[in-house]
């Protein structure tokens, strides 16, 4: 069996916020931007794993749409259980539509061996588009389950039963044909940690890089007006002073309200 | 007659989910006329939910009834809504922002060469081109974007838009459509509907605090803190963000959020939450919010109504020493 495990590299901004000049992204460069792999591909990407672990004859490939640098996420991808890791090539800054990676990553799949499993989250952390996973699979017209909860394999029918997050609380149990692609929610497992020996050979394992013709590359129908930090939408209040005076005054509120 | 706008109303068991009106506030921007804008909705048998959202908003509704919608199949709904935008030249096909609709979206933008926006919070109309809000990286940025070709998939985050008034005062027309799931095997079939929650854990909703735990809080070992604080104020409970119950800190059935519970407490003490959008939908009626985190920028602090730029696990300990004293005397 052969699964392929879409994941990305995002960003994780933390409070030092700097809008470029053209207003149309962030200043990358003059921030301490953390890059790192997508919460939610860590879930797909372990539950890939644990099949390979469960089943004869499984491979794991991993593959990423992105800049040079986001090779560091598909190390971290082999140093987790992947076998074989595929770098396709885009340079971009800023927001990218959903339907660029996904038009790649399907464009790949088409000639590449067959799949019959595709995993990825349920979305990016930085973007939040969850669109990615679904979209593939409309190209490829392949079944797609979102948000999923739990996989059960059933190699010998070509199925998979999986539970799909509905919102509150909801669950809906869902049987797809194989091959498939499932979004994977959170929760689903536990993902591993990379042990130092993994990391290491990791390191030095070979990458499939792709770098597609410039000319043929999808383009987007979306322009981007602005970014901006969102204004104080909230009148609230700002508590000063001392660790002690913010008790107090905390105390005072649970007081005036009754809530004591 | 052309349509312009298409919404997909979310329908769970034949009835008809709340956001799906929400949906008429957002079509207010992109079509001038409720004429405009039909809804489409999916079901076993939709007509008495179809009618009853066609009289509370006074747009047309197109069902589409057939057993094999009786549980969310958004593969299906896509084809089905494709075929309608595309019969009627829609320049907006309008999903709201859930499980269902966001997949739905998707494969109704790729079926149309369509451009594809999730989770739109604001949607402002310039001179010849719509502006689309949504935020990124949880809530610390604000992206503008448009659409340079149409048609536009959207879905539209719960909570963005109120509903639109019935301008029109009558209720919309409502119109069976025949539907024929495709001949091809769709390889995609739903089994039923579970429910996560149970009878037993009911003491989130009825709760008047409830004292919610994040991210920040570090250590599972710091659960301990929190629950000493939910123990000393009245009628408070426990609850949780995400990240913490997929560390299995705590069950789901303590998770506050879209995915999770919706609640609406007299006092909402955010601990350590960021303030990820899926959480703020769980949570952001209730009647006051107090955060604690050491960001100062996070996003729970933009809905709380009182602040503490603090590390929770030393605060709370402060605040508890305090707050025992003060109930004493």
């Amino acid at each position: 069996m052969h699964i392929l495990v879409c994941v990305k590299q995002v960003i994780e901004i933390e409070d030092d916020i700097k809008i470029a000049s053209d207003g149309l992204w962030l200043d990358e460069a003059a921030m301490d931007l953390d890059h790192r792999i997508n919460y939610y591909d860590e879930f797909a990407l372990e539950e890939a794993v644990q099949i390979k672990e469960s089943y004869p004859d499984v491979t794991v490939d991993a593959i990423t749409v992105g800049p040079p640098g986001a090779e560091t996420t598909l190390r971290r991808a082999l140093a987790l259980g992947a076998d074989h890791a595929v770098h396709i090539r885009l340079e971009s800054s800023g927001f990218v539509s959903a339907d660029i990676p996904a038009r790649l990553i399907a464009d790949y799949i088409r000639q590449a061996n067959p799949y019959d499993l595709i995993l990825t989250g349920v979305m990016s952390e930085d973007a939040m588009q969850r669109l990615t996973g679904p979209m593939i699979a409309a190209l490829c017209h392949l079944p797609c389950a979102t948000g999923v909860l739990k996989e059960t394999l059933s190699p010998e029918n070509n199925t998979v039963e999986v539970v799909c997050e509905l919102e509150q609380g909801l669950q809906e149990p869902v049987r797809l044909n194989l091959p498939a692609l499932l979004t994977i929610q959170s929760g689903i497992n536990r993902p591993r940690y990379a042990s130092l020996s993994n990391r290491l050979r990791a390191k030095s394992q070979a990458m499939e890089t792709i770098a597609p013709d410039k000319a043929r590359l999808p383009t987007s129908a979306l322009s981007v007006i602005s970014v901006r930090e969102p204004e104080k939408r909230s009148q609230g209040e700002f508590l000063q002073g001392k660790s002690e005076e913010k008790a107090d005054k905390f105390l005072h509120l649970l007081y005036k309200n009754s809530l004591f | 007659m052309s349509i312009d706008v298409v919404l997909v109303a979310e329908c769970l068991q034949d009835g008809v989910l709340s956001v799906s009106r929400e949906l008429t506030g957002a079509a207010a921007r992109l079509a001038p006329s409720p004429a405009d804008t039909i809804y489409v909705a999916a079901g076993s048998d939709v007509t008495a939910a179809a009618t009853e959202l066609a009289r509370q908003t006074g747009v047309a509704v197109r069902t589409l009834s057939h057993a094999a919608f009786a549980y969310p199949h958004p593969e299906l709904l896509a084809t089905a809504v494709t075929e309608l935008a595309a019969a009627e030249n829609a320049t907006h096909i309008c999903y709201p922002h859930t499980a269902c609709g966001c997949q739905a979206a998707a494969k109704t933008a790729v079926n149309l060469e369509a451009a594809c926006i999730t989770a739109v919070e604001n949607i402002t109309a310039e001179t010849d081109t719509i502006h689309f809000r949504k935020a990124l990286c949880n809530g610390k940025l604000h992206l503008k974007i448009t659409a340079d070709t149409a048609p536009v998939v959207i879905t539209v985050l719960p909570g963005a838009f109120q509903p639109a008034e019935n301008a029109v005062n009558r209720p919309g027309q409502v119109e069976p459509v025949d539907f024929l799931p495709p001949v091809e095997e769709p390889g995609y079939y739903p089994l039923g509907l579970a429910s996560l929650h149970d009878a037993n854990d009911a003491d989130l909703e009825k709760a008047d605090i409830i004292v919610a735990a994040g991210r920040g809080i570090g250590e599972e070992e710091n659960l301990k803190l929190i629950q000493k604080v939910a123990a000393a104020l009245p009628r408070a409970a426990v609850a949780a963000s995400r990240p913490l119950c997929d560390l299995k800190w705590l069950p789901y059935s303590r998770q506050v959020g879209a995915t999770g519970k919706t609640v609406a407490p007299r006092l909402y003490l955010a601990c350590g939450i960021s303030g990820a959008q899926q959480h703020l939908q769980g949570m952001q009626g209730s009647q006051m919010i107090v955060a604690i985190n050491t960001d100062p920028r996070a996003a729970i602090f933009s809905y709380a109504d009182y602040c503490i730029v603090e590390d929770v696990l030393t605060f709370l300990p402060v605040f508890l020493e305090k707050y025992k004293k003060f109930s004493k005397s």
